[in-house]
């Protein structure tokens, strides 16, 4: 279903965990981008969706919201780079194969359980391989969001 | 043969995508007559078709306009008012499938047209004069359901000297109407508007109530059809019993269910009689809610050492021995079979259960649907009208309606269920005449009011300091002390917000009930995509249903308030009485015809025919009123089955003449 | 079967893994780890920077094997059954594999101490969330979390906030830590009023929320106290693994109570 099917019922906002102490509001967003044409990947706040597709749920003209936020999202990044610690996160994922690599303690947790260590963090070959589709698909992104300047 | 071909422009409807000079052109010189008109429907065109036919100008007719399903019926009149069979006539439909889908592209659509109208004149050329089937007409009619739209539609038809058989599955008349407290736009009793109907049904002479009882089966068609009607059994001799209610109040707790008359706020015994308003007012036993606490099974009997016969209790409560146990009831009832020349559908609808909508806390007894609080809201109900929450007797502080539950909604229905805007204004008015204190909010999407009084209405729940709250709910989370927290938004504010309340009362949808359904399947008229009865046209023919002879009226063709409701009914009654008031009626004659020398008895079409109207004696005999023309037996090996108007030679020349 | 643990399990939580191990021994049921798996990637963030890089990713994952792979994970659930749907691969999640295939009554019987505590569940958004492509239980209110916590004989409370996120969800937690950590007191504001001994979970993602968040909103003077496991651990325990074996020394929050009634069962 088009954003232009939305009927302004309130639904998809009276459901948001994130819009009751963000500036998340999913029926403006909505409303501003029929009224104005304002695009959805023009805003900064859907990077406070907890994507947990209440809205999506709920919505009764079958409106995909959240899936709409993660895909305006993907021209947010190219325009403007990951916020916060996401990027530190998709560095983790191109060097080690890992958006929370583990640290000595947890290797030693998991020896101490005694638990195979096999994650491709630990495989150079795999590692290589997830670093390679990384680099392919968002490299100059993540190299961009996580260098000091950004 | 001289064929005219007359092409309608429906005002820009087709002119603005088919080129109709260019038909005009096409055409000149392969029929006798051509021409056009802004409007085929209108009486100057029809003036000048019968002029032509009137004149000898044409004996065949083509009309190149909308589908025939509009205007057939007045086409043919001007060939019928000039002399001539009005069979002779064929129309080439190239509005709603040439010009209404073809917009886009115009060269196409009018090469179409010519095929559809070059179809059309094939066929006309086939046609043989033919004369209406004619068919004595039985002066009665059934009605199906005793609601508010039933029972006005029964008393119509009753006072105009028709003798009506009016049939409802409950043991008692009065539908869901006779459980709400009060109706708007007047605030007035519904009981005041819905009791005196239900008496006068009960008393009237011409009306045959038959309650507790379904219908079974229908056959035949338009002016004779056959029914059975399946009375069911109640355990109870109806008339001896003289609706007490003594045998009610002795079954044990355990035989006791949730009341469906009180939406299942209260319980009833396996003993019951639906409502303290009930007509007729008889008592019915539930064999199924029965724990035999007498010890008797149905059908026995026990005798005390004294020889004297062992009562059950309620046996023993009935003063005028309406019960007997020992008799052998027969479970299955009773089946009655009569014929009546119309029917009226008139089944009602249903709400949906909160059940469907987690996300509103359904589990909590504090979130009912409208329907439960009408119970609440009603001196009949189980607070004697107060307003109370049944979770612990207690008077709420704070009441919470949502709206479009489950309408306007992709998941469930997307129709707008119309009355339940006002219908939660006015329990919200009505909560704060009784109690001024409870704080009341309405949830909606936006307030419909459309019509008269009813704007006004909405504008008095304001003043009284309702607070309609623009935006609907998301979600509710039920605190540990019971009460209710709405995740709600605030559109006019433009914020969540959030309300703490007692009681949340569920607009759920209108739907047509299951075994409205099945009833539809059983007597073979459409349901539409809304779920509900498909009228037979939304504007010429509203109260029709799509087979003739069967009408609608009320909330099974689709949401609609009390005074819609009991318009629409009388609206059928008089659409019933219009064509049984006539001696005989007329039937367009498109029914399967034998050509007897070529039948060689082997009795196929027998086998196939759907409707039980053809039979195999020698050769095959048609029974011309049980035909619907469906056509499946013109599938005959020996090709000797035709259906008139539609014969395998008219069918061929016109799919030479589209694929040619 | 091959197990697939995601970042979250092998490198934060493994006594889950460690757990989920020895309740398919019980089961009889084979499992082996899934070597050199990756993480799966993460659905909601990685589609929110390129979904090409979110399938290519999750498909090698799944080609390493062609058995049906197993999750405990919300997330890696998610990405696997998406992805694995497509390219005809047999995925599924712990929870659902319990409630389903082996039956609440099979774990009943394998239940060996019987822990008799008032638990929160917790299913996290994307175990049944889009319900559509998920197919496993309501939209709204789910029941298979509440049904294997009955199982092992201790009381699924209800709570105000039930149906809530924990707040930590697509890359929030990442990208707003405060806004994950506002929505986690929310969350947990609900959880309090039902006075329970933990909060049960069935996602590592939701458990690193409950557990390091509460952390932080202790040092901002905001203390709740309520353990956070994920019900592999729970089941294990119940099934005779010694407590010591589930790793608890990766959660920050675990009180001494809950402690003691793992180790001694109903008394």
């Amino acid at each position: 279903m088009s954003l232009n099917s939305c009927i302004q019922c309130g639904t998809c906002i009276a459901s948001c965990p994130s819009g009751r102490i963000t500036a998340l509001n999913t029926r403006r967003i909505i409303a501003e981008f029929i009224s104005s044409g304002k695009k959805v990947e023009e805003r900064d706040e859907i990077w406070f969706c907890v994507t947990c597709y209440a809205c999506q749920e709920r919505c009764p003209r079958g409106i995909e919201i959240t899936d709409t936020l993660i895909e305006a999202r993907r021209t947010l990044v190219r325009n403007k780079g990951l916020p916060g610690r996401l990027g530190y996160a998709f560095t983790f994922l191109m060097n080690h194969a890992a958006l929370v690599p583990a640290r000595e303690e947890h290797v030693e947790l998991r020896r101490k359980l005694g638990l195979p260590i096999y994650h491709a963090q630990f495989d150079e070959k795999a590692k290589e391989e997830v670093r390679r589709i990384v680099e392919k698909h968002a490299g100059s992104v993540v190299r961009w969001s996580s260098s000091p300047a950004a | 043969m001289k064929i005219g071909l007359y092409i309608c422009h429906c005002g820009r409807n087709i002119a603005d995508v088919v080129d109709i000079k260019n038909l005009i052109g096409y055409f000149k010189d392969k029929v006798n007559v051509v021409r056009d008109h802004l409007f085929m429907c209108s009486e100057p065109a029809w003036e000048m078709i019968r002029s032509d036919v009137t004149n000898k100008l044409v004996d065949r007719v083509v009309i190149a306009a909308c589908s025939p399903y509009n205007h057939e019926k007045f086409f043919r009149s001007a060939l019928e008012t000039a002399g001539l069979s009005k069979y002779l006539l064929e129309i080439a439909n190239i509005r709603e499938q040439c010009s209404w889908v073809h917009g886009k592209n115009k060269r196409e659509a009018t090469e179409k047209a010519k095929r559809l109208i070059e179809a059309a004149i094939s066929k006309v050329k086939t046609l043989k004069p033919l004369d209406d089937l004619r068919f004595e007409v039985e002066r009665s009619v059934l009605v199906i359901g005793g609601g508010i739209a039933g029972m006005t539609a029964s008393l119509d038809l009753a006072k105009m000297g028709f003798k009506v058989y009016l049939v409802e599955k409950e043991p008692s008349v009065g539908g869901k109407l006779i459980k709400f407290d009060k109706i708007f736009p007047l605030n007035d009793c519904a009981s005041c508007v819905v009791s005196s109907l239900m008496a006068e049904v009960a008393n009237n002479p011409m009306i045959e109530l038959i309650t507790y009882a379904e219908v079974e089966e229908v056959d035949g068609s338009f002016g004779n059809f056959n029914v059975k009607v399946r009375k069911k059994q109640t355990y109870v001799d109806w008339e001896k019993c003289i609706g007490c209610g003594a045998c009610t109040t002795v079954c044990p707790p355990k035989a006791w269910k949730p009341n469906e008359f009180d939406e299942g706020l209260s319980k009833r015994a396996a003993m019951y009689i639906v409502s303290p308003q009930a007509v007729p007012k008889k008592a019915v036993h539930d064999p199924e809610l029965c724990v035999n606490c007498g010890k008797k099974k149905l059908g026995t009997r026990r005798f005390l050492r004294g020889g004297k016969e062992y009562l059950t209790p309620c046996e023993k409560a009935c003063p005028t021995k309406a019960i007997d146990r020992s008799k052998s009831w027969n479970p299955e009832g009773e089946l009655l079979n009569f014929n009546v020349g119309a029917i009226i559908v008139a089944t009602g609808y249903k709400v949906m259960e909160k059940e469907t909508f987690k996300e509103y806390a359904p589990h909590s007894p504090n979130v009912i649907t409208a329907l439960q609080f009408e119970r609440i809201l009603s001196p009949t109900g189980p607070t004697g009208g107060k307003v109370l929450r049944l979770s612990d007797g207690k008077k709420p502080k704070a009441i919470s309606f949502i709206s479009c539950v489950g309408s306007r909604d992709v998941r469930y229905h997307t129709y707008c269920s119309k009355v339940c805007c006002l219908y939660m204004l006015k329990q919200a008015r009505l909560v704060k005449e009784r109690e001024p204190e409870i704080d009341v909010y309405i949830h909606v999407i936006d307030v419909r009011a459309p019509g008269k009084d009813l704007e006004e209405y909405y504008i008095e729940a304001r003043r009284m300091g309702i607070g309609v709250i623009r935006g609907k709910v998301g979600g509710i989370e039920e605190l540990p002390n019971g009460r209710l927290r709405i995740l709600g938004f605030d559109a006019d504010l433009g914020m969540p917000v959030e309300v703490e309340v007692d009681l949340v009362v569920l607009a759920t949808a209108i739907e047509l009930p299951e075994d409205s359904k099945e009833l539809a399947r059983k007597i073979g008229v459409a349901v539409d995509p809304s779920g509900f009865l498909k009228e037979d046209h939304p504007k010429l023919r509203p109260v029709e249903s799509t087979l003739s002879g069967i009408f609608l009226a009320g909330c099974c063709q689709g949401p609609k308030d009390v005074s819609e409701t009991v318009a629409q009914a009388k609206a059928a009654a008089a659409s019933v009485a219009s064509l049984l008031s006539k001696e005989e009626i007329k039937v367009e004659p498109f029914i399967a015809k034998v050509n007897e020398e070529a039948c060689s008895g082997c009795g196929i079409c027998e086998n196939v025919c759907p409707f039980n109207a053809i039979k195999v004696n020698e050769v095959a005999v048609v029974d011309e009123r049980s035909c619907k023309g469906c056509g499946i037996c013109a599938s005959c090996p020996a090709k000797a089955i035709d259906i008139q108007g539609y014969s395998a030679e008219s069918i061929i020349a016109e799919i030479d003449a589209l694929v040619g | 079967m091959e197990f697939f643990p995601g970042c979250m399990i092998h490198n934060r939580y493994p006594g889950i893994e460690k757990s989920i191990y020895y309740v398919f021994s019980v089961l009889g049921i084979e499992i082996s780890p899934l070597e050199g798996s990756s993480c799966c990637p993460a659905p909601s963030i990685t589609k929110s920077v390129s979904e090409e890089m979110w399938r290519e990713i999750a498909e090698r994952n799944l080609n390493l094997s062609d058995e049906t792979i197993m999750t405990a994970c919300n997330g890696c659930f998610t990405t696997l059954l998406e992805v694995g749907s497509e390219i005809g691969k047999d995925v599924r999640h712990f929870a659902e594999f319990l409630y389903r295939d082996v039956g609440i009554e099979e774990i009943r019987k394998k239940v060996s101490k019987k822990l008799n505590l008032r638990l929160a569940a917790h299913y996290g958004c994307h175990f049944f969330r889009p319900a559509e492509k998920k197919g496993v239980d309501s939209a709204e209110r789910p029941k298979i979390l509440d049904e294997l916590i009955k199982a092992i004989g201790a009381e699924s409370v209800n709570y105000r906030t039930k149906n809530m996120c924990c707040g930590g969800g697509g890359g929030v937690r990442a990208a707003a830590t405060e806004v994950a950590r506002e929505l986690l007191e929310m969350k947990l504001e609900g959880l309090k009023e039902a006075e329970v001994d933990a909060i049960v979970v069935i996602c590592p993602l939701c458990l690193f929320q409950f557990d390091t968040g509460q952390k932080e909103l202790e040092k901002e003077g905001k203390v709740f106290g309520i353990p956070a496991i994920h019900y592999a651990q729970l089941l294990a325990i119940a099934m005779g693994m010694d407590v010591d074996e589930a790793g608890f020394e990766a959660h920050e929050i675990i009180t001494q109570e809950l402690y003691e009634k793992l180790l001694m069962g109903e008394s």
